[in-house]
């Protein structure tokens, strides 16, 4: 399952899964240099969730998602404004 | 516990000007801006100056007519308050209300993600009513100190306007505000450098990002805003740090004094430099860290700068959350929610 470097707290990192349950994991388990914003996948072990691949591609396909979300709500605003 | 004390510092009423004038005062901006436009081009014209230097210039003049007739469509016998603002105990976050006299209401973030309790929330409705209006809402940037629980303001709370940075961003957060606003039906707008809105009795001069912003990082690119209601000016920067602070005094000086200044960044060492505090010249000053944050906000170079200044700080790691109302009197009262 894929989760989001949410937040960096000293030692720890914030992952949000896409299950949108929040995780607690130790930095020194992600791939270094990692930083907020980053996309991994997750599966969860014996000893808890656990990192399995640094997918990059899935970050930017979620940044283009976004950009296009932002993308749209302009174009909603500027129609307004013409309407 | 509730305390409330007068402040150090007391300001002179507003302006006052005749009843009955209110509604003529429009025209009077249309007419002093074309008057002034007019001898402008004169001026141009008649000694062949260079355009360039006079843009600058121009956008002074009108500034400084905006910020005049913001001052004479107050009536202090009218009112009660000119504003009130509230910047709230959100822990290591931002979240700030800024509510005028006229009853517009701006919200300058909405804290954190992982706040389990919501507080927001809490805050709104005490503040504004269950499902009460936001005029506009700003999310300074994308940090998730700042635009945590959004969604749920969008969702409980009815939500005209809303600003952004335009920097994207993968984090959940992010990602769940941004449906959230798709799904409402708010109007959606990026500011930039040196534009002027108004937002019923607040003008509102947008220091920073600038047009031409690149994507750096969040912080650099926050919503950096001056909001003036009567004679009163807030100002907040966001997490920017100093050197963008003293670009935006530098290419913008007669747009930064304010009588409430934000602290940038929590009261990180990077923020609030000299020559901003100096520019702003602010009469008290504020700053949002969580109580025993692993930042060590606000760090001590800052208060320091601040005290030499004679510039009461006030935090809501130590006193709460902040209640400053300025009187249509002059008289400022602050109330905060701890000793």
């Amino acid at each position: 399952m894929y989760g989001v470097v949410e937040a960096v707290f000293d030692d720890k990192a914030v992952i949000i899964l896409d299950s949108k349950e929040e995780i607690l994991i130790d930095t020194h388990m992600l791939p270094k240099p990692f930083k907020w914003g980053d996309v991994f996948l997750f599966e969860k072990t014996q000893e808890g969730w656990a990192v399995i691949s640094n997918d990059v591609s899935e970050k930017d396909r979620r940044l283009k998602e976004n950009k296009a979300k932002r993308q749209a709500l302009l174009n909603r605003t500027k129609k307004r404004d013409m309407d | 516990m509730n305390r409330k004390r007068k402040t150090p510092y007391k300001r002179t009423a507003s302006k006052k000007r005749p009843s009955g004038q209110k509604g003529n005062h429009s025209l009077l901006k249309t007419v002093l801006v074309v008057v002034a436009a007019f001898f402008l081009g004169l001026l141009v014209e008649r000694y062949d100056l260079p355009f360039d230097g006079l843009e600058a210039r121009w956008d002074q003049i009108v500034h400084s007519i905006r910020q005049w007739s913001n001052t004479v469509d107050f009536d202090p016998s009218e009112e009660e308050y000119v504003v009130d603002i509230r910047v709230f105990d959100v822990g290591q976050g931002s979240s700030m209300l800024l509510k005028g006299y006229d009853g517009t209401t701006i919200l300058i973030d909405t804290g954190r993600f992982d706040d389990s309790e919501k507080r927001i929330i809490h805050y709104l409705n005490d503040e504004i009513g269950v499902g009460g209006k936001i005029d506009l809402l700003i999310f300074t940037h994308n940090d998730a100190d700042h635009i945590g629980n959004g969604e749920l303001v969008l969702e409980y709370f009815q939500v005209g306007e809303v600003w952004m940075n335009g920097m994207d961003h993968t984090s959940q957060t992010y990602t769940r505000v941004l449906d959230a606003l798709l799904a409402s039906n708010v109007t959606y707008v990026e500011p930039k450098r040196g534009e002027t809105y108004t937002k019923g009795a607040f003008t509102i001069d947008v220091l920073h990002p600038q047009q031409d912003a690149t994507e750096s990082n969040q912080n650099d690119e926050s919503i950096a805003t001056r909001l003036s209601i009567g004679d009163t000016q807030f100002i907040q920067t966001g997490d920017i740090d100093a050197s963008i602070e003293a670009e935006i005094a530098h290419e913008r000086p007669y747009a930064v004094s304010a009588d409430i200044m934000m602290i940038g960044h929590h009261g990180s060492r990077y923020s609030a430099g000299m020559e901003w505090i100096e520019a702003v010249d602010p009469a008290v000053a504020f700053y949002q860290a969580g109580q025993d944050n692993s930042y060590g906000h606000p760090h001590q170079e800052v208060l320091d700068r601040l005290e030499a200044l004679d510039i009461p700080v006030y935090g809501t790691d130590t006193f709460g959350t902040l209640s400053l109302t300025i009187l249509s009197d002059g008289e400022w009262d602050l109330t905060t929610e701890e000793e």
